[in-house]
């Protein structure tokens, strides 16, 4: 296992070198421009529907952010195994590792994107909480997650290469269906349990952005984000298990 | 111990992603490519290789025969674990080196170092270890201050040095060859093909792939000659590239 995290880890850490070649911010860009939708879409929003700014940008920035690493990894992970098919037919590869590498490289965006988080706790000057310290159990839960997702994504993908079609389909709808632009309290009471707790994607959310908003998230969101993780390894292992010998033959 | 066992190994995959009532119409008699199968359900299958056994162990030279698509291909994938049988057993004992496709895993933007580092850890060679083979790839290139730069300012010359170097300065057990390698100006030229030899020789056992009469007799001892994926014939090279090469 640690040989295959090194590996993934040098993979990974190549394509975002590979985004600052011959560039001068290289990555930096994409949190640039994350930087300007978050800003617009804030500007907007409380110019049409009166909403709040101080308190609705903190919200929308981290969500924005967090949802940009979860529909990037998914999507990508999609073509880590048939991206690598030369490779994988030359050399004996730990498959997991091209997943694993998707998981960090976008990790590792996610880390540049960051940065525009403080950036507007300082404008709108909000003072951290304690809780903050929560985000960081939280984002290895939704790592964790994204791992599996990932792997069972890859896989599927090499068999029916229409699964990234799809995946990029219900990414897009699941964007609306979970609070990223809009916030979990406008949802009336009696269609939370609908609305909200039964979509996985507002508990991997929650877990992240309560803590950085200075709230605890509900017991249920890392409940669910924790037997999510648990299953969702274990079916992973399940699938690879099975499929691992038909891989180089799908790539 | 080093060595190869395979039992009854037959490979086959599924074609993904051709209509097989298309496929059905083109569907004349071949000498070429493996046998084809439609089951009534699911995609098409080739069967790239149908019950091939061999034992090697070390010593062995071995020629692999046959026309394009016979599965000579798929064999060396079989031999480098990538191919997992779809049914029988293929048991191989030994680090395996594969010389095929040499260039594999380079990056263009990257420099030859870091291709040469990156190469290393595909191939799983710890981190401690690598800086002296580095060092070695970079004398036997004699890319100089190049080997420093990105390989996309290499000329293809200078690429398949780097490649080359690299690709040979591990000593694996079983070593994997499709044709023979041929790289590089006068004097490099010389200087990989003793690399090369010193390389073969010190490797216990050699699979080679080809298509040369004259490189497979000079270089192997035994031969498989493969038809459409079966063994069609085993022997001593000499006898069996007689009646191959006609």
């Amino acid at each position: 296992m640690r040989e295959i995290l090194r590996l993934a880890v040098l993979l990974g850490s190549e394509d975002i070198k590979e985004t600052y070649r011959r560039t001068l911010i290289g990555p930096m860009w994409i949190t640039i421009g994350l930087g300007i939708q978050v800003a617009t879409i804030g500007l907007v929003f409380s110019l049409v529907f009166g909403i709040n700014l101080p308190e609705y940008l903190p919200f929308l920035a981290i969500s924005l952010i967090l949802w940009n690493a979860i529909q990037l990894t998914a999507t990508e992970s999609t073509q880590a195994f048939i991206q690598s098919e030369r490779l994988m037919k030359q050399i004996q590869l730990p498959y997991s590792a091209l997943t694993l590498r998707v998981v960090w490289k976008n990790a590792l965006v996610f880390g540049h994107n960051f940065m525009i988080i403080p950036i507007v706790f300082v404008l709108f000057w909000s003072e951290p909480r304690w809780t903050i310290f929560l985000a960081i159990p939280g984002l290895l839960l939704v790592a964790v997650n994204l791992s599996w997702v990932a792997l069972i994504l890859g896989f599927m993908t090499a068999r029916y290469r229409d699964v990234a079609q799809i995946v990029q389909s219900l990414i897009t709808i699941s964007f609306y269906l979970t609070p990223v632009l809009w916030q979990p309290s406008a949802v009336p009471p009696e269609f939370r349990n609908v609305v909200l707790n039964f979509n996985p994607f507002f508990h991997l959310m929650e877990i992240v952005r309560g803590p950085l908003l200075g709230q605890t998230p509900a017991p249920t969101s890392w409940v669910v984000a924790s037997v999510m993780a648990l299953l969702g390894v274990l079916i992973a292992r399940i699938v690879s298990k099975k499929w691992k010998s038909r891989l180089a033959y799908w790539v | 111990m080093t060595g190869i066992s395979l039992d009854n190994v037959s490979v086959e995959f599924p074609l993904l992603g051709t209509n097989s009532r298309s496929l059905r119409n083109r569907l004349l008699p071949s000498v070429l490519g493996g046998a084809l199968n439609r089951p009534r359900e699911g995609p098409p299958l080739i069967h790239a290789l149908q019950s091939v056994s061999m034992r090697l162990s070390p010593g062995d030279r071995l020629a692999v025969l046959g026309l394009n698509g016979s599965g000579k291909t798929t064999l060396l994938r079989v031999l480098n674990r990538v191919y997992i049988p779809s049914s029988g057993t293929a048991s191989i004992e030994g680090t395996v080196g594969s010389l095929i496709d040499i260039s594999i895993g380079f990056n263009p933007e990257a420099t030859g170092r870091e291709n040469t580092k990156l190469r290393l850890s595909l191939l799983g060679v710890p981190r401690a270890l690598q800086s002296g083979i580095v060092d070695e790839v970079r004398e036997f290139t004699e890319l100089g201050d190049f080997f420093e730069m990105p390989l996309r300012t290499y000329s293809s010359g200078m690429q398949m040095r780097l490649a080359f170097a690299s690709a040979t300065v591990l000593q694996p057990e079983i070593i994997l060859m499709d044709e023979w390698l041929s790289v590089g100006d006068e004097g490099f030229r010389k200087r990989a093909e003793n690399r090369l030899r010193e390389v073969v020789e010190k490797g216990e056992i050699l699979v080679l792939a080809s298509h040369s009469r004259e490189l497979v007799e000079a270089m192997c001892s035994t031969a498989i000659w493969l038809e459409r994926g079966r063994v069609r014939e085993v022997g001593p090279v000499r006898d069996v590239s007689q009646r191959f090469f006609g």
